[in-house]
């Protein structure tokens, strides 16, 4: 019995504490870029990436490559009169199908967001943290191009 | 082959010599005191060592509700998805603390005692192969429900398109295997030696499991901190492996360097091994325990036996003592002198240091008796043993005579029950020994002889922790 409770409570020790050091991620919370050059690969120097405006007052910019484990995926963004009129994913390759799924789920969802936020200031999608971590740092990544303010 | 002035132990107490026939006018060394090992677990480090599985335990099982896996317990396959993360994080900690129960590292035999060790072993063993399996079975199932797709289809997209999925499932098949024939009506169905080779082949599936776990798990994808703990505490469990079951065993041979000295029949189906070697006083060893030999020999070096040693080292001199049943304690019988022999070990609980009162009763069931034999060398002058040597027959009572010589030695009595079942029930010994119950209770023999003598012990109303068990399983 003593040795059944000494486990129990060691247990409920363990569980406690990683729950307590990590916190519950209950609602996938806002994206905060916390430390942006551990997750950005650049895109090659030279590249073009930034393109003519292509009607106008409008420009495009590919967004870095974001590498989020279970896949890659950047995205181009196009700005008409300082607004966001355009996102889509120019690349997208993940280690599964799953992921392929999850992220097929999630961008629809993280586009509307991006639109009406006309920003990153998005919550991510639920069960897709890192997805729409990648999507949003992508897109940071092309504003910063087009110094979109 | 028996003299009566041979003092073993610095002159303190006499015991019977067992030289090979042409070295009985050899050197007769005084030795110091027998080093023996393993002193009675302590209830402290017991705790101890339970509160850190428990911790781990704990860690393990925060890591699905943190790192996301929980929050997605609505969508399609997630309750799945999560179930299964979990499984497979407690079913591999439970390997985890399996490989490092069969390390067999002393400090954790001095905690749980050595044959603690082993139950703890076999007593996670259902739960860490249940486990896993669930877990292939749960998340399979999460990945379908969450693609819409059929079972078996998607069994296929997860080996095709994941990273490190096909060898984790040759893991996962190893393991089932490993568990089937684990089970005890088939296990004893297999030679002890094969099954051992086979049971081997749990280390590998581990390993090639690891992969999968930390580039898939959800705990462990983008949390280095978690990925860093789990491949450090991996490698310490192989190091402790390593260590003890192979570094130690082949530092201890190559220091005691044994051969085969002479082989002596003692009785029908039942030969001492008498091996010779160097620096065996430096030797820890306690009477009644075992070790693993190897007979190095182009023919039978890759088995590994447990053979009982049947009296503490005699310098240059250990005897074990072995019943022929197997194919290889027959060919046992014929193997040359000269050969060499590797150890490992010694192992085994059944010593004077598992004593929890002051007087005891050894009861001996065929070659269960060398077990007894040694043990007896433990106990002090003046301890009065009781020991009951159990046979079919008068040739069948081996090393009767020395067992005698140590008891008289130690003011005991020595009782000698021949004859089957019927006619020399096990509550005799009951009659014969009226203080049984005031006395520690050490049995040893087959596994049908131990049931019954522990059944009768109990009977009497000697306590568990007074009564102690050594199984030959032949």
């Amino acid at each position: 019995m003593r040795r059944v409770l000494t486990l129990l409570g060691a247990t409920a020790a363990g569980f406690t504490s990683v729950v307590a050091l990590h916190g519950t991620p209950g609602k996938a919370g806002p994206i905060v870029r916390s430390a942006p050059t551990t997750t950005t690969t650049t895109p090659k120097p030279g590249a073009p990436t930034t393109t003519a405006p292509a009607g106008p007052g409008q420009a495009t910019a590919i967004g870095p490559l974001e590498n989020y484990s279970y896949g890659v995926m950047s995205v181009k963004v196009v700005i008409a009169n300082h607004h966001i009129v355009g996102l889509h994913v120019e690349k997208l390759q993940t280690l599964d199908s799953y992921s392929q799924q999850l992220a097929s789920y999630a961008v629809p969802i993280l586009k509307a967001e991006v639109l009406k936020a006309q920003g990153i200031r998005i919550n991510a999608v639920t069960g897709a943290t890192y997805t729409s971590e990648a999507y949003a740092y992508s897109i940071q990544g092309a504003l910063d191009k087009l110094r979109f303010k | 082959m028996i003299t009566r002035t041979w003092l073993p132990t610095g002159g303190t107490l006499d015991t019977p010599i067992f030289y090979p026939r042409a070295a009985v006018a050899g050197p007769r060394v005084r030795t110091e005191e027998p080093r023996t090992s393993s002193r009675r677990p302590s209830a402290v480090s017991f705790y101890a060592t339970l509160a850190v599985a428990g911790i781990g335990l704990g860690l393990v099982l925060g890591l699905p509700v943190v790192d996301g896996t929980l929050s997605e317990l609505h969508l399609r396959g997630g309750l799945a998805m999560f179930l299964g993360s979990t499984t497979g994080l407690a079913g591999t900690y439970a390997a985890l603390l399996m490989v490092v129960m069969a390390s067999r590292a002393p400090a954790l035999e001095r905690t749980l005692g050595q044959d603690g060790v082993l139950l703890w072993h076999r007593r996670l063993a259902p739960w860490t192969i249940g486990l896993i399996a669930a877990h292939a079975v749960l998340l399979t199932l999460a990945y379908a429900q969450a693609a819409r797709s059929g079972v078996f289809g998607e069994v296929g997209v997860l080996l095709r398109t994941f990273p490190n999925m096909v060898t984790a499932t040759v893991a996962l098949a190893i393991m089932v295997l490993i568990g089937l024939i684990s089970i005890r009506q088939v296990r004893s169905r297999i030679p002890r030696e094969r099954w051992w080779v086979l049971h081997l082949m749990m280390y590998a599936a581990l390993a090639l499991a690891f992969a999968h776990e930390v580039v898939l798990g959800p705990s462990f994808v983008r949390h280095p901190v978690v990925q860093y703990a789990w491949t450090i505490a991996w490698i310490l469990a192989a190091a402790l492996v390593l260590t003890y079951r192979v570094g130690v065993p082949i530092y201890r041979s190559r220091r005691h360097r044994l051969r085969v000295a002479e082989v002596v029949r003692e009785g029908p189906d039942v030969v001492s091994v008498i091996l010779e070697g160097e620096a065996l006083d430096r030797l820890v060893i306690a009477g009644g325990q075992f070790c693993e030999w190897r007979f190095l020999t182009p023919r039978l070096w890759w088995q590994a036996h447990p053979f009982t040693v049947s009296a503490l080292p005699q310098p240059p001199y250990l005897r074990l003592t072995v019943k022929g049943v197997g194919d290889f304690t027959r060919a046992l019988a014929s193997i040359a002198p000269g050969t060499r022999v590797a150890m490992e070990g010694p192992y085994g609980a059944f010593t004077v240091h598992a004593q929890r009162r002051r007087h005891a009763l050894l009861i001996a069931g065929g070659v269960g008796v060398t077990a007894v034999r040694s043990l007896l060398e433990d106990l002090p002058l003046k301890s009065r043993p009781v020991v009951v040597l159990r046979a079919a027959s008068e040739d069948e009572l081996v090393l009767a005579d020395e067992v005698e010589e140590l008891v008289r030695h130690r003011k005991g009595t020595t009782h000698r029950l021949l004859g089957n079942r019927e006619a020399v029930p096990m509550e005799a010994i009951a009659r014969l020994v009226p203080d049984l119950a005031a006395r520690d209770v050490f049995v040893s023999g087959s596994p049908g002889f131990v049931r019954d003598a522990v059944a009768m012990a109990q009977h009497a109303g000697v306590p568990a922790e007074a009564l102690h068990q050594e199984v030959y399983a032949l």
